[in-house]
């Protein structure tokens, strides 16, 4: 099958890449600002113990739960723990992703819905994408990007100097958490599309790369989105050619482009 | 202690720390155009006085009130609690003094000429499209210190703003502080250098175990 009579089986996978790809890395660049790298691992993890947790509450009531909806609530509430300036630590946010790592082995256990529908929504599908996906990814990219258009100031103070900021009338905390929870709402829907390796691939490897090579904020973000699409794109479409697995593809191209990025900068 | 019209922040009987007291309880006054310097070993509590004046932490017990009004402060923090490897420029650290008043994108002319005014007081202008991350400890502070001049504040406060810095770079900080002063504005400086301090013929308080005293009123 050539790629142009394939067209209708990669098309959502590749929109979603692109949605995904640009939003996640925006979401990077925040993220290794606040020296927080293992956030995308936690948000991704502990919003699929979400989708458990809505599998098991529908066998055991017998009331049918939306296991998007339970992901996204898990992954915000987390977010806004760890965006309180004393459990944001490293720490803490390892010990999150083990335990609620291990919560979904233990609770998935007990399901006895179809193992394939829970597998596809917990870690996603970076070869096949639905319509649905598509306008999932699209939603959480418009309610990140409109956050940030709204506190573009309040996040660059915060990042920059989260200490003195109160000191000049932001409140660090309802801007973190604000920032965080956007993050939660992206990761999490990424997850359930493309699978958590690939959106920790996307997330923090093109911001990476951006950070070594952007001169300002305006180009770090133009380099982590470019990179970012580019891997996700030229990354599927090797897993398609190549009949290799498409989320460890996406991440080798990225880390391909940070290693570039890295010698340049040294 | 009496409520004069000038005077800015009164703390009475004030109790600092981090849920424990750290030092016995105090009275405090500002007023508009004092220079003040907060001397005292590493440890004692001079941050956390003002991190609690600021409201950043809460007093373990006592009163911190404004008398007339809540000021306008800025601050300018120690620089290992910046971010070392932020891709701003100078110019965008700067107009950062003002981000906590507005949500739009767009700085005004006005406000660039304000920044580029603030830049030139304090030495820093030919800096402004260079990356923060990429300066001296001399250079980051008087950045700043520019930073906390445009956000054009009733009360500045700078906390060990000389570490770092060579002599004439503390002479020539301590200089632009004067003339600030001189306009009216407040001015309070941490410091656990007595070099530094020395230099500053102003009001003087020392903070240690023992508690708070006014070492040159």
């Amino acid at each position: 099958m050539n790629i142009i009579d394939s067209f209708e089986i990669w098309r959502d996978a590749v929109a979603v890449l692109i949605i995904s790809g640009i939003a996640l890395s925006f979401a990077g660049v925040w993220i290794s600002l606040k020296k927080t790298v293992f956030l995308p691992l936690v948000l991704s993890s502990f919003s699929s113990l979400g989708v458990v947790t809505a599998f098991l509450f529908s066998e055991l009531t017998g009331i049918s739960s939306s296991p998007y909806l339970f992901s996204l609530i898990f992954a915000v509430v987390i977010s806004l723990y760890f965006a309180h300036p004393r459990l944001g630590g490293t720490k803490g946010q390892a010990s999150i992703y083990l335990i609620s790592s291990s919560l979904i082995f233990i609770t998935g256990s007990f399901i006895r819905a179809d193992l394939h529908d829970v597998s596809s929504i917990l870690f996603g599908n970076a070869v096949l994408a639905e319509p649905t996906d598509v306008i999932f990814a699209a939603a959480g990219a418009t309610v990140l990007f409109t956050i940030f258009a709204l506190f573009y100031k309040k996040f660059l103070f915060v990042s920059f100097d989260s200490e003195s900021a109160p000191a000049f009338g932001i409140n660090s905390y309802t801007y973190d958490a604000l920032m965080y929870g956007s993050f939660a709402v992206v990761i999490s829907i990424s997850s359930r599309a493309i699978g958590s390796f690939p959106v920790f691939g996307l997330t923090i490897l093109p911001a990476f790369t951006g950070l070594n090579i952007g001169r300002n904020m305006k180009t770090v973000f133009i380099i982590s989105g470019v990179t970012a699409v580019v891997s996700a794109v030229s990354g599927y479409f090797i897993s398609f050619f190549f009949e290799l697995p498409a989320g460890a593809s996406i991440v080798m191209v990225a880390a391909f482009f940070y290693g570039i990025s890295h010698i340049r900068r040294s | 202690m009496t409520k004069s019209r000038n005077s800015l922040i009164r703390c009475v009987n004030l109790e600092i720390g981090y849920k424990r007291r750290i030092i016995p309880p105090f009275d405090l006054l500002i007023s508009k155009g004092d220079f003040l310097v907060i001397a005292g070993p590493n440890g004692s509590g001079k941050s956390t006085l003002i991190k609690t004046i600021l409201g950043m932490i809460p007093s373990v017990n006592g009163t911190t009130e404004f008398t007339n009004g809540k000021p306008v402060f800025s601050y300018v923090p120690q620089q290992k609690s910046i971010a070392s490897d932020h891709p701003l420029t100078v110019f965008e650290a700067v107009i950062m003094g003002k981000y906590g008043r507005g949500l739009f994108l767009k700085t005004s002319d006005n406000e660039c000429a304000e920044a580029y005014d603030s830049m030139k007081k304090t030495g820093t202008f030919h800096l402004k499209d260079q990356k923060f991350a990429s300066l001296s400890g001399g250079q980051k502070q008087r950045v700043l210190t520019a930073r906390a001049i445009y956000s054009d504040p009733n009360i500045m406060i700078l906390d060990e703003p000389t570490q770092g810095m060579d002599t004439d770079g503390e002479k020539d900080l301590i200089s632009i502080l004067e003339k600030l002063n001189k306009t009216g504005m407040t001015i309070i400086l941490i410091s656990h250098q007595l070099k530094a301090v020395s230099q500053v013929k102003r009001r003087v308080i020392y903070i240690d175990k023992k508690g708070l005293r006014e070492v040159r009123p």
